[in-house]
């Protein structure tokens, strides 16, 4: 579907020295909004998304492998799923790159090079924002640190997004997802009590988080420059967003002396119950239901059809049933483990009860209804791979101005260097044969 | 343009968000807050930033008001941690919008407001037409953000909710358990994250959908709806699980991630399919100098060019986590962290209060509670800033704190 409608960010310029995904993901919201996003990239030190594996050239190639085809029935059990295909020859063809890096454009540039580090100050000059997601002390040897990027552009902003902020003793140390969730506090809180050990998240949570806040904070410093003048730096670790997203456990800690501890799927500070995930017919198929009031159990009496173990003076009140929630939850798990986790999600929310199937990402892909009718994928060409499915990264929809994954390019992730002619002959003006010397030079 | 002239003054003695010491990059801008619990986190992004918030709350408080834990167990509308961290910076006036004066003092507010943040649920402020319609027609330029469980269209959008339950349908849930007892087969279900994760994640995309919408305003003058679905936004959270089964067929399978046991109990998050990316010699002569890992004497951990084969990597790594799981989590992760081993001590939130990191990096503050005569320890900010740092406080208000003040 094509946007429609004005871009907020329209004529922003920034320049992109992100990679991955917490730092790359965070210019691609800018994208969406409709900002110019110059991906600078260099092929001997490349972002390893490139390196992903792909399935083929567009949807046509999709539909054919046999790994996908069909699998919109059910969810697909674990045990049947066959290795990926070898990694591919060429940088250009990564799925996980595409997805993250639409609607930017990409241009290869060797900041090792001094002359490489010139044109980049031309960018610069030409620039709102710089962000990198390098480790903290990257960009400072380039003499690109705060100081080094003001003294050829007063007014920039500057955001750096290091794992660990540029400040403190971890201000070298390395971070990805699993790392930020782990170091932050998060992913202890999941999971059953000790023994068992906390399981965190399966997926990068912390890559997925950070681009929010610091869109948030790059907006806001565009707004406050176009108010005050004044540019800013912004050091955006990845760990920090973190504090916030822990809940109340520090306050808890100080004010109760209560520390951390995990509960599993229960609701200690809600109170509900049931309130749980549990098996349904199928491999690996579950249902989470929730009941918080009394209109909601009594409603779930009735879709069990008011079993007698239902009326029992221990399941007689919210507090009874909180007390006796180990028994609760074998008894819904006996209705439920027969029958499938959607007609239960249904019949349930037919009758009143929060209730929802455990849904994986080939559910969301394949069969979630509410995800299609709201545009969650939308198509966009590929220069290499051809056509493909993206998620919207920013999911919010605005009715002025709607965000698009595809942004001002209308195209998924650039291939390496492919915008060099567009950026360096019409961005910065130079001529073709000023850019075959600086190619052979090994600087662009 | 977007500036009214703020009536609020403070009379309570501390801080009030338009006080603050330094700018804040949406300091000109007021929201007016309504809702649940879904609602709270998008106002603190907001504050932070700093608009200036205002808490509309029916006269018995907001539910979060009634999430625990409570202050010392005792709950009480004005000492639910719960609310407390969500609605610092924010300031609070109670009103019943459904009798004509509450209405009628809606409506006076909504004339001074830049942005309204609705969480009351799908159609509940348009059957009182108060509504986008009718707002936007009393206030030109408002910018309207709906926050409902599944957005304002689909098949879904009646459906009832809760934290749980869009973990569960979100796609959270399935990545979130314990290693599978045999190939596709669990003896343990999928669990939520606890800490209300998904109403943060919702909060996200409308704080940044907001501030678009706020810089757009900025130059057309153009106020807009914005629809958000707490569904949509959780489907979004899972990293590129989604994509990679699009693209290659690849499966996300639900097991803890890479970490070790550590001899305090802690547990070592390591990325060990990144080991490659470790300073391998470095990581070797350190292993060997402890005396513990003689296996690395061997000539192919000696050839730097062996060394980085997969291999090889492979046969160094139930080496290395028997050295991290006879070391304390944050001793091996420092030593493991100077030879570029992507690693972390999966640990706490309070632990963060004595992490050397977090110290210098001053992640956490001190706010008062004036009427308790205390004062409690909170997470500072997001991220450091030099021009428009994150406004942290003052404390969340007490339930219709601010009513003579607006």
């Amino acid at each position: 579907m094509p946007r429609q409608g004005p871009l907020p960010l329209k004529g922003v310029r920034v320049t992109d020295l992100t990679w991955l995904l917490a730092s790359a993901g965070t210019s691609t919201l800018l994208t969406s909004l409709g900002a110019e996003v110059i991906r600078i990239e260099w092929p001997e030190r490349l972002d390893f998304t490139r390196l992903g594996e792909t399935a083929g050239v567009g949807v046509a190639a999709r539909e054919s492998n046999p790994r996908t085809l069909g699998m919109g029935k059910k969810s697909v059990p674990f045990a049947k799923t066959p290795k990926g295909p070898p990694p591919s020859a060429s940088v250009n063809r990564s799925g996980v790159f595409n997805d993250r890096n639409p609607g930017k454009y990409g241009i290869t540039l060797n900041m090792n090079h001094a002359e490489g580090r010139e044109l980049f100050k031309r960018l610069l000059r030409t620039s709102d924002i710089v962000m990198d997601g390098f480790k903290a002390p990257m960009m400072g040897r380039w003499g690109f640190d705060y100081e080094g990027l003001r003294a050829v552009k007063e007014d920039i902003i500057y955001m750096q997004m290091s794992g660990f902020g540029n400040t403190g003793p971890y201000r070298d140390y390395g971070s990805v997802g699993p790392i930020a969730q782990a170091c932050a506090g998060l992913g202890f809180q999941h999971g059953l009590p000790e023994p068992y050990e906390p399981t965190s998240w399966n997926h990068s949570y912390m890559d997925t988080t950070p681009p929010f806040y610091g869109a948030l904070a790059l907006i806001g410093a565009l707004r406050h420059r176009n108010r005050s003048g004044r540019g800013q730096y912004i050091d955006q670790a990845q760990y920090q967003p973190g504090l916030l997203l822990g809940g109340a456990a520090v306050l808890d800690y100080r004010a109760n002396g209560r520390r951390t501890e995990r509960y599993g799927n229960r609701s200690p500070y809600k109170p509900a119950a049931p309130h749980g995930i549990y098996r349904c017919a199928g491999d690996d198929a579950w249902v989470a239901i929730a009941a918080f009031s009394e209109d909601e159990w009594h409603a779930l009496r009735a879709c069990m059809q008011q079993p007698a173990w239902s009326g029992e003076e221990r399941f007689a009140t919210l507090h009874a049933r909180i007390k006796h929630q180990d028994d609760l939850d074998r008894l819904v798990e006996a209705w439920t483990v027969d029958k499938d986790r959607y007609d239960l999600m249904y019949q349930l929310q037919e009758a009143g009860v929060p209730a929802g199937a455990v849904q994986s990402h080939v559910d969301k892909f394949e069969i979630d209804p509410q995800l299609k009718v709201r545009d969650f994928f939308v198509h966009l060409d590929h220069s290499e791979l051809g056509t493909w499915p993206f998620t919207r990264h920013l999911t919010p929809k605005l009715w002025k101005t709607p965000a698009h994954p595809g942004g001002i390019t209308q195209r998924g992730a650039p291939c390496l260097g492919e915008d060099n002619e567009y950026v360096y002959t019409k961005l910065l003006g130079l001529s073709r044969e000023e850019m075959s010397a600086f190619q052979a030079k090994g600087v662009i | 343009m977007a500036t009214d002239v703020k009536t609020s003054r403070n009379t309570t003695g501390h801080a009030t968000p338009d006080r603050w010491p330094t700018p804040g990059c949406f300091d000109d801008i007021r929201m007016l807050e309504i809702g649940d619990e879904s609602v709270d986190f998008c106002g603190l992004l907001m504050a932070g930033e700093g608009a200036d918030v205002v808490k509309i709350e029916p006269p018995e408080g907001s539910p979060s008001r009634n999430i625990g834990p409570f202050l010392d167990d005792l709950p009480d509308r004005n000492r639910s941690l719960h609310f407390w961290t969500y609605n610092r910076g924010k300031r609070s006036i109670t009103l019943d919008i459904a009798s004509p004066e509450g209405r009628a003092r809606y409506v006076e507010l909504v004339k001074a407001a830049d942005v309204i943040v609705d969480a009351q649920g799908l159609g509940v402020m348009d059957a009182l037409k108060l509504g986008y319609n009718e707002l936007s027609a009393i206030r030109p330029g408002l910018i309207y953000c709906s926050i409902t469980p599944f957005g304002l269209t689909g098949p879904w959008r009646r459906f009832k909710t809760s934290d749980l339950i869009h973990q569960a349908l979100g796609g959270s849930a399935y990545c979130i358990g314990y290693d599978p007892v045999s190939p596709g087969k669990w003896d343990t279900p999928p669990f939520m994250a606890q800490a209300w994760h998904s109403f943060a994640i919702a909060a996200e995309h409308a704080a940044v959908a907001i501030a678009a919408a706020v810089f757009h305003r900025d130059t057309s003058g153009d106020g807009q709806f914005i629809d958000v679905s707490i569904h949509d936004a959780c489907a979004q959270s899972t990293e590129a699980t989604v994509s990679r089964y699009i693209y290659n067929g690849r499966h996300q399978v639900r097991n803890v991630p890479q970490q070790v046991r550590c001899s305090d109990g802690r547990y070592l998050a390591i990325v060990i399919v990144l080991l490659r990316l470790a300073n391998l010699p470095k990581l070797v002569e350190m292993l060997l100098a402890s005396g513990e890992c003689d296996e690395l004497a061997d000539p192919k951990y000696q050839d730097p060019a062996m060394l980085n084969t997969p291999a090889v990597i492979d046969s160094m790594v139930p080496i290395l986590k028997r050295w991290v799981g006879k070391r304390k989590a944050a001793d091996a992760f420092h030593q493991l962290q100077t030879c570029a081993v992507l690693c972390g001590p999966a640990r706490p939130p309070e632990d963060l209060l004595e992490d050397p990191q977090s110290i210098a990096r001053e992640d956490f503050v001190e706010i008062e509670h004036p009427e308790l005569n205390r004062s409690f320890t909170y997470p500072r900010h997001p991220r450091i800033q030099t021009e428009t740092p994150w406004r942290w406080g003052p404390r969340a208000p007490l339930l219709g704190e601010h009513n003579e003040d607006i």
